[in-house]
């Protein structure tokens, strides 16, 4: 049959920034909900730091370096330019940067606020 | 074009009528085009407001003295309840969907949408299960939980009466019909465009229409998925939210606002859909920020999806946990703000025309940036913890609600309405109407923001005089009043418009879409021909264009066979793809739709016999669907106009059917995760965990249960691969693998989960396995058909489109159901005494 | 004078038994704070676009002096962004100073035990005290440790005057933290809907001075805590 590949591909696109920032939310959240459940809390590591603390900063970290290569990867595509959508692969693009910017946003309290109270 | 096709324009216009026309009298019944069906949404929605608008009358007239309360608390309680649910779920998403029904067609230059008995079986559905909740309304026996039904109260130890199901499963039901809908939105804003309409070219109001139906695939199914089970909690006793048995309340919050926070932006999106449609065209320019649109609503998709928790601030969730929440609901003004600073630039960029859509443009404005204001101070975790459940938050929600909705939708409704009568409105009854709307309301909900912080919890149905909430409460109710008598204006400028208006030429507002390119009101078919499109489709002219188009001169300027016709294209490009059949009028949507209302009526008067006997009928009816489709031969590509050449949809690989399966499942999959989401959350917070009586499950009959899952699965997908040369023997063997699977996983939650009704991880391995069995029971049935539609010659090598969709839920069912197995065992591994942790 | 008047008025128009907006804890008073702040900024920033719709709809050509792009980034990103921000970042802030493990002394620890429709409070510190009905009596300016909690329908623990509420959801148990920086008599009210007797499911916190409390729970002599 005639199957065209990336039929709709754009779409994939579109969404691929927010899609890694609603992987990396519910990944955080399910960890801090085990994390207490599990007591990580409870063991230190150096300080105040706990093992908890430890375990969400560190994927907070490797999600952003995430977002970032994304980002570079669909920059690359618009530049690469399919004509015709230019105007979405260009809106693919800056939503990878709206969704980094949003994880900033959304999950920098990891480093400060209760994980467990 | 054809020579001997080339119509006069009249002569079509008969031809195109007779095929694509609904029949007089009951027959009218049998109508499955988007035009009737899409009005007679939007008709049955604003009777639906009326009865909540009536509701809320009865509210105000209780709370506006501390002194005469006329109705007593348990009668409170089934009216607001009532108010909220017909509110949300029986006019708010119902408008939107007819709102999409009867337009998006028409705005992308297609004759129906993608699945025309689909859009009235969805209309069937939605009557029913609304006259379900109506009907309990009047008996007196209406859902008196609350809206948002949180358990226990909503449970059968504190609600033995048959209201909480009625809610259960007539909201239920009318979620069906939404899912429905929103897959008839995705797949035909994808495929049923005007060929050259890329998607960069589509007019902005379709991808708002296209996120929006996207968000309900994944925010309708954990409503659905919670209410199922709060229902066989209350119906067979397993324990999901009672905290006695391993369950939690809070499991049916999550799920609960996990749908119920993308629900307000499904109502708002579309609306402002609405205002980037409309403010260009009185600003006499195209949108400015179209790009930036487009990333704002899907960026606001997804948010909406992360802030469900600030519902939940007080339920002891970690400060952490409820951070992350609490940014992404302050974050999620900033695409608001990019769409209003778009249609600011776009009316500065223009030369702004004020009239009566303008003035409700102007309300939007004014009350929508107070509802989000507010809403960003509601974010804030401490001062929720004041404001939550007082009457702060119903100022709030309605600022949103009717800023945010009903004045885009007033917009529209005196925007489009000339398109639907072919009439023009009174002005200076509109005028009045909207003064008095607008002044009502603001008189209404302003105090009530301060009422609130006074201290007056909402859901009272009476309160102290010592409060000091006499008079604001009194305002409102005045308010409240004021608004009524302007939405009762309102309803006579419409009736008025319809009887008397006077009747204009085309394109009265000078649009630049190509609803507008079609004699007024519409004819059935929409188009004579259809357009091709080779520029933004906010900018085309359609006075030449409709004329161009009536004449016959586009794309399937004729009749063939009688057949109804449109065109399908290829998503991103837009380019001319397929030649899409569509199916004619017909009862069966109807019928189906009883057999779905005897299913849900059984369950409701506890006929639970009657049960599997309703399912097997809708079985029946839904194969009865399939009869018209598919032909006995190959036809290759056809002429479609113009020069051009399409094959019929049923031998194209993105074949609309196709793609709505691939949706469907996308949103069964939301409702699968969901609930492994809810055994993993009970593990975690549930109290009563580990349990002390687990299942046993034989790791061996998981093992060969698992197997038999997938082989069954394989050898369904691989049929595709036969198609034409034999498939019958594989699919044969798919379904005796498909229908052992089934009576293994039937086995195995009978037998190995004895304790269902005793603790939560058995409800919950339970409910998996019966999710597993009930997909291979229907894989089985898809093997079936499949080798069944062989057998009567409509499988050939082209012509594969039921293998092709069966093998999406054979791999489908192969997948969910492994993992299912294997899920089982991991929760009762973690969640038994004596097992890990 | 015509300021202080006005300010005179509204904090006469903001005070009552139940009203957030007449504080007497630090929490409540936190709060306060934060609504009147966040009212003031909400203020400006309505009145900042409605001015800009009212301008673009009469004179549309003044706004011309600003491109597209500065409209939509400038109004949409970079304005609302640092707002939103600081404003996170504050309540963050102030969440976490609210929550219950701050202080110098063990707090008083008192359990709300919500019944369909009335409140009953233990004095988890003192057994021997016998749990009272709908009046819950605590030491004034000390912390006292609200644990809610429920065997039946969800209820929500709320006294306005001295902090945020917080739900009793049968099969947990929740923390709020109460302070009251006087002494005095505060109303109490269940916040979320509990079924027909939800209106009437108010109570009482009486605060006292340290030997007032021992009074009121009956429990003799002075004793450092
Ligand atoms: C026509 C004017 C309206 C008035 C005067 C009004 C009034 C009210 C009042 C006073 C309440 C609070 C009841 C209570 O807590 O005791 C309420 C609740 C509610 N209203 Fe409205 N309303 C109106 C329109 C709407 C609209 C258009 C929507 C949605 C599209 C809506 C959705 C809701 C919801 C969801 C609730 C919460 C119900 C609950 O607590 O279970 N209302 N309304
Ligand atoms: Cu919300
Ligand atoms: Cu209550």
């Amino acid at each position: 049959m005639m199957r065209k590949p990336g039929e709709g591909t754009v779409l994939l696109l579109l969404v691929a920034g927010f899609t890694l920032w609603g992987i990396a939310f519910v990944q955080l959240y399910t960890f801090q909900a085990i994390g207490c459940r599990l007591g990580w809390d409870g063991i230190g590591i150096a300080g105040a730091f706990t093992l908890q603390r430890a375990v969400l900063v560190l994927s907070f970290i490797l999600w952003l370096a995430a977002h970032l290569a994304l980002w570079q990867w669909l920059r690359g595509r618009e530049e690469m330019g399919a004509q015709e959508g230019d105007t979405l692969h260009r809106a693919a693009a800056d939503l990878a940067v709206a969704a980094f910017g949003a994880a900033v946003f959304c999950f920098f309290a990891v480093f400060w606020l209760s994980p467990c109270l | 074009m054809n020579g001997e096709r080339n119509e006069t324009a009249l002569a079509l216009h008969r031809k195109l009528s007779e095929i694509w026309g609904t029949p007089p009298g009951l027959g009218k019944l049998s109508a499955v085009n988007h035009t009737a069906v899409g009005l007679r949404f939007i008709v049955t929605s604003g009777i639906f407001f009326a009865i909540g608008g009536l509701l809320a009358m009865l509210i105000r007239a209780q709370l506006a003295t501390s002194a005469s309360p006329f109705m007593e608390e348990g009668l409170y309680s089934q009216v607001f309840t009532m108010h909220g649910t017909i509110m949300m779920f029986l006019f708010a998403i119902p408008l939107i969907e007819g709102f999409a029904i009867y337009l998006l067609p028409k705005l992308l230059g297609a004759r129906d949408l993608a699945f025309p008995r689909l859009t009235a079986f969805g209309y069937w559905c939605y009557l029913f299960g609304g006259l379900m909740l109506i009907g309990a309304l009047a008996a007196g026996v209406a859902p008196d939980a609350g809206w948002f039904m949180y358990t226990p109260l909503s449970s059968s130890i504190h609600s033995p009466g048959i209201n909480s199901d009625v809610w259960l499963l007539g909201v239920t039901f009318v979620e069906i019909s939404a899912v429905c809908a929103a897959v008839e939105i995705v797949v035909s804003i994808l495929k049923l465009r005007a060929p050259g309409m890329s998607l960069a070219r589509m007019p902005i109001l379709a991808w708002y229409m296209l996120v929006v139906a996207g968000m309900m695939l994944f925010a309708f199914p954990p409503l659905i998925l919670g209410s199922i089970l709060l229902e066989v909690e209350r119906a067979f006793g397993l324990p999901f939210f009672d905290p006695e048995r391993g369950g939690d309340p809070l499991l049916w919050q999550h799920l609960f606002w996990l749908f119920g926070h993308p629900e307000v932006y499904i109502i708002f999106l579309p609306a402002a859909g609405v205002l980037s449609t409309l403010i260009p065209v009185f600003a006499g320019r195209p949108l400015i920020g179209y790009g930036a649109v487009v990333a704002a609503i899907i960026a606001m998709a997804f948010l909406s999806f992360g802030l469900w928790v600030h519902h939940m601030y007080m339920v002891g969730i970690s400060h952490l946990a409820m951070a992350f929440f609490s940014a992404a609901s302050a974050l999620v003004a900033v695409p608001t703000a990019i769409q209003i600073f778009s249609w600011l630039a776009t009316l500065t960029y223009g030369r702004p025309r004020f009239n009566v859509p303008m003035l409700y443009v102007f309300g939007f404005f004014f009350v929508f940036v107070i509802g989000g204001l507010t809403g960003v101070m509601l974010a804030m975790i401490p001062f929720d913890k004041q404001a939550h459940d007082t009457h702060f938050v119903v100022a709030h929600l309605h600022y949103v609600l009717i800023g945010g909705f009903v004045f885009p939708m007033l917009a529209a409704a005196y925007y489009w309405m000339p398109h639907m009568t072919g009439r023009f409105p009174v002005q200076h009854l509109s005028r009045a109407a909207f003064w008095l709307i607008f002044v009502g309301f603001n008189v209404t909900f302003l105090v009530m923001h301060l009422t609130g912080l006074l201290g007056m919890p909402r859901r009272v149905h009476t309160y102290a005089a010592e409060a000091g909430w006499d008079t604001l409460n009194l305002v409102s109710s005045i308010g409240g009043f004021v608004m009524t008598f302007g939405f009762a204006l309102v309803l006579l400028d419409f009736v008025l418009q319809y009887r008397y208006g006077r009747a204009f030429p085309r394109n009265p507002w000078k649009a630049a879409t190509l609803e507008w390119a079609m004699p007024l009101p519409p004819p059935v078919y929409n188009f004579a021909s259809l357009p091709s499109v080779d520029r933004r489709a906010d900018r085309i002219a359609p006075k030449e264009i409709g004329a161009h188009l009536a004449a016959g001169r586009g794309y399937l300027g004729f009749a063939r066979n009688g057949q109804m016709e449109t065109l399908g294209v290829s998503i991103t490009s837009g380019r001319l793809e397929q030649l899409i059949i569509l199916p004619n009028n017909t009862f069966l949507p109807l019928w189906t739709a009883l057999g779905t209302a005897s299913f849900f009526l059984a369950m409701l008067a506890k006929l639970y016999w009657a049960v599997p006997i309703a399912m097997l009928l809708v079985l029946f009816c839904a194969l009865g669907w399939t009869r018209v489709t598919g032909s006995q031969a190959d036809r290759g590509a056809l002429p479609v106009g113009a020069g051009e050449e399409a094959p019929p949809h049923a031998e194209c690989s993105g074949a609309p059917s196709w793609w709505a399966m691939v949706f469907t499942l996308a949103s069964n999959a939301t409702l699968y995760a969901s609930l492994l989401f809810g055994g993993l959350f009970l593990w975690t917070s549930a109290p009563g965990w580990p349990a002390e009586e687990p299942p046993g499950m034989s790791l061996s009959l998981s093992a060969l249960t698992a197997g038999m899952i997938a082989a069954g699965g394989v050898m369904g997908a691989a049929a595709v691969r036969r198609a034409g040369q034999g498939p019958r023997a594989l699919l044969l063997a798919s379904a005796a693998a498909h229908l052992a699977a089934t009576l293994l996983l039937g086995w195995m939650a009978l037998n190995g989960v004895p304790d269902r009704t005793g603790h939560a991880l058995s409800a919950v391995c339970f409910a998996v396995l019966f999710y597993a069995g009930f997909h291979t029971a229907l894989a089985a049935v898809f093997a079936l058909y499949g080798a069944w539609r062989d057998a009567t010659g409509l499988v050939s090598q082209r012509r594969n489109l039921d293998l092709r969709i069966g093998r999406l839920w054979h791999l489908y069912t192969a997948v969910t159901g492994v993992l299912g197995v294997a899920f089982v065992h991991l929760l009762i591994a973690m969640g038994s005494a004596g097992g890990a942790s | 004078m015509g300021g202080t008047l006005l300010g005179a008025l509204a904090l006469a128009g903001c005070s009552g038994d139940l009203s957030a907006l007449d504080p007497a804890g630090p929490a409540a008073r936190d709060i306060a704070r934060l609504w009147w702040a966040m009212l003031a900024g909400s203020v400006v920033l309505f009145l900042l676009v409605m001015g800009l719709f009212a301008l673009v709809m009469l004179r549309p050509e003044a706004g011309r002096r600003w491109s597209p792009r500065t409209w939509i980034a400038g109004g949409g990103i970079l304005m609302p962004v640092p707002i939103l921000f600081v404003l996170v970042v504050f309540a963050f802030a102030q969440g976490e100073q609210h929550l219950p493990w701050r202080g110098e002394h063990n707090p008083v620890r008192i359990e709300a035990r919500a019944h369909m429709w009335f409140w009953e409070f233990h004095y988890l510190d003192y057994p021997e005290v016998q749990p009272m009905v709908d009046v819950l009596h605590i030491p004034a300016n000390y912390d006292v440790d609200v644990i809610a909690t429920s065997d039946n329908v969800i209820h929500g623990f709320w006294v306005p005057r001295l902090g945020g509420k917080i739900d009793a959801t049968p099969g947990h148990e929740t923390l709020v933290r109460l302070y009251a920086d006087r002494t005095g008599s505060f109303g109490g009210i269940c916040a979320e809907y509990c079924g027909t007797g939800h209106a009437g499911m108010t109570f009482r916190v009486e605060a006292h001075t340290p030997a007032e409390f021992r009074a009121a729970l009956g429990l003799a002599g002075e004793e450092a805590e």
